[in-house]
């Protein structure tokens, strides 16, 4: 029987004991540096036991039997999601230039991964793949660098780019989920300034720069966060406070031009 | 000889039977709660549908009599109706829906703008702050300015005003956000509507506002004033401006 403890920025700690070293491993793979086995305080603790008809994920929500235990695991993290108060997270990808963070903001698929994964490979710093930790107070980038996780297609633009990163593992479990994971050898260490926010729009054909007025912003802001936060007047005014950002929506086939519009201004 | 059917009932019922065959049916308006869009009299061509949304004129079955309404608001499953020109809101499930007219008199129905829509449940929402009293509610700004939308008669005595319960949250000159503590809706102004608020900030009337705003703008005020009849309904139906 082994326990991990889940340990994540921002948020309240979890565990996870289990009987089954194959999910420990998955654990480690997908939360990289986030999981430990040191134990540490916890405010959910979830138990996943392996038995002869698949495992029972015990959570204090309830029990469920399942063939894809992380599948689960995850699912209910992303459920119960506290984030710090003093923390607006985001739904997006961010790498570090230059002491600037740069943000990529999209829905699902819409290639925030694989644009941060390109970027890490061209100099840029990790410094998240799917959660954007923005300090409410000062707007700096908490680092949140859990490995990147990579969906084929995205593995397939990597490698017509020749950026295939190094010490890629498969992560996969049952017919559903199968990622290619990896943590890039540059990582943000400490947080650091917002510099850009760009709303993405990948496409086929076309590279360009939008601007966006401040209700764009804002209305585009109130789409981004990763969790659901109440709206109120505060928190409208803190979104009217991160809308005087440097915000614009950015189409691109190219990342190439991505790379130069942040390396090069 | 043809009896007149009594039982309204037993009449739903060959309704809803006759239009799940697919057929349309045709009906006559009695009442006034329609007016001015339906009279006593006119023929409404009725037509089963899968789905209906929020604006159609629906037939439905409500407290023994078939109603001819117009469906303001679907929540929770639950469908209100109301008359155009009635205050009361009826509501139901789904099953006590007929169908939707599609014709009246042989003519296709004409829109009713989302915004008077609204407008139209707010009058139900002050019926009901009026403790249900007709004569109260006609007296309210908002009947008053959904009356005159409705019948498409002037009212120069209405004075119109930014509603101070509301939060005002400024970006800039270009952006104002404008947040509804009681129904957490946010709604969003650009530079002519932060103008036109801030002109609200004080009681108004129409043609003031329009005499303000040409003092702002290179305009006439009969060359702006449908547009801001406009601007002035849709913040009225979200409450964001009040009538006095």
């Amino acid at each position: 029987m082994s326990t991990l403890f889940l340990i994540f920025p921002a948020q309240s700690a979890c565990s996870v004991t289990t009987n089954c070293p194959s999910l420990c491993s998955l654990l480690a793979l997908k939360y990289g540096s986030y999981v430990t086995e040191h134990p540490a305080d916890v405010g959910v603790a979830i138990t996943a036991f392996k038995g002869e008809n698949g495992y029972t994920v015990s959570t204090p929500h309830g029990e469920q039997q399942t063939d894809t235990p992380l599948s689960v695991i995850d699912r209910y993290l992303f459920g119960i999601a506290d984030y710090a108060p003093t923390i607006f997270a985001l739904h997006g990808a961010a790498v570090e230039w230059r002491g600037g963070a740069y943000l990529f903001l999209a829905s699902t698929t819409g290639g925030k991964t694989t644009l941060a994964s390109y970027l890490t490979s061209r100099g840029c710093a990790y410094l998240t793949d799917d959660c954007i930790l923005l300090e409410r107070e000062t707007l700096l980038v908490q680092p949140y660098t859990a490995p990147i996780q990579l969906r084929d297609g995205g593995m397939e633009v990597l490698q017509k780019y020749s950026a295939v990163p190094d010490g890629v593992q498969i992560l996969q479990e049952g017919n559903f989920l199968r990622r290619f994971v990896y943590t890039p050898a540059h990582c943000a260490k400490q947080a650091v300034p917002l510099k850009k926010i760009f709303f993405i729009q990948r496409n086929e054909c076309e590279n360009c720069l939008l601007p966006m007025n401040t209700n764009e912003r804002m209305m585009s802001l109130m789409q981004a966060p990763i969790t659901n936060y109440t709206v109120t007047g505060d928190y409208l005014r803190f979104l009217s406070r991160l809308a005087k950002a440097d915000c614009q929506i950015l189409r691109y086939c190219d990342m190439d031009f991505v790379k130069e519009l942040i390396q090069n201004g | 000889m043809d009896r007149p059917l009594q039982d309204k009932a037993l009449q739903y019922k060959i309704l809803t039977a006759a239009l799940h065959s697919g057929r349309d049916i045709s009906l006559t308006v009695t009442g006034i709660s329609m007016n001015p869009l339906m009279y006593e009299g006119d023929c409404v061509t009725v037509r089963r549908a899968d789905t209906y949304s929020v604006g159609d004129v629906l037939v439905f079955f409500y407290k023994g009599e078939i109603l001819i309404h117009r469906l303001l608001k679907i929540q929770n499953g639950r469908y209100f109706c109301k008359g155009d020109n009635a205050l009361r809101l009826e509501d139901m499930t789904s099953d006590q829906i007929a169908g939707k007219a599609i014709l009246l008199n042989g003519q296709s129905l004409p829109q009713m703008p989302d915004t008077t829509v609204a407008l139209s449940y707010l009058v139900n929402r002050t019926f009901r702050a009026c403790g249900y009293n007709a004569k109260i509610t006609k007296q309210s700004g908002i009947y008053r300015f959904y009356h005159q939308i409705l019948w498409k008669v002037e009212d120069k005595t209405m004075k119109y005003k930014k509603n101070e319960s509301m939060d005002y949250i400024p970006s800039d000159e270009t952006s104002l956000a404008v947040f509804d503590p009681e129904t957490g809706d946010t709604h969003f102004f650009d530079e002519t509507g932060i103008d036109i608020l801030t002109i609200l900030d004080e009681p108004c009337d129409l043609e003031t506002l329009l005499e303000k705003l040409c003092e702002i703008y290179d305009a006439t005020p009969d060359g702006i004033r449908s547009d801001v009849e406009e601007f002035l309904a849709k913040c009225i139906a979200t409450k964001v401006v009040e009538v006095l």
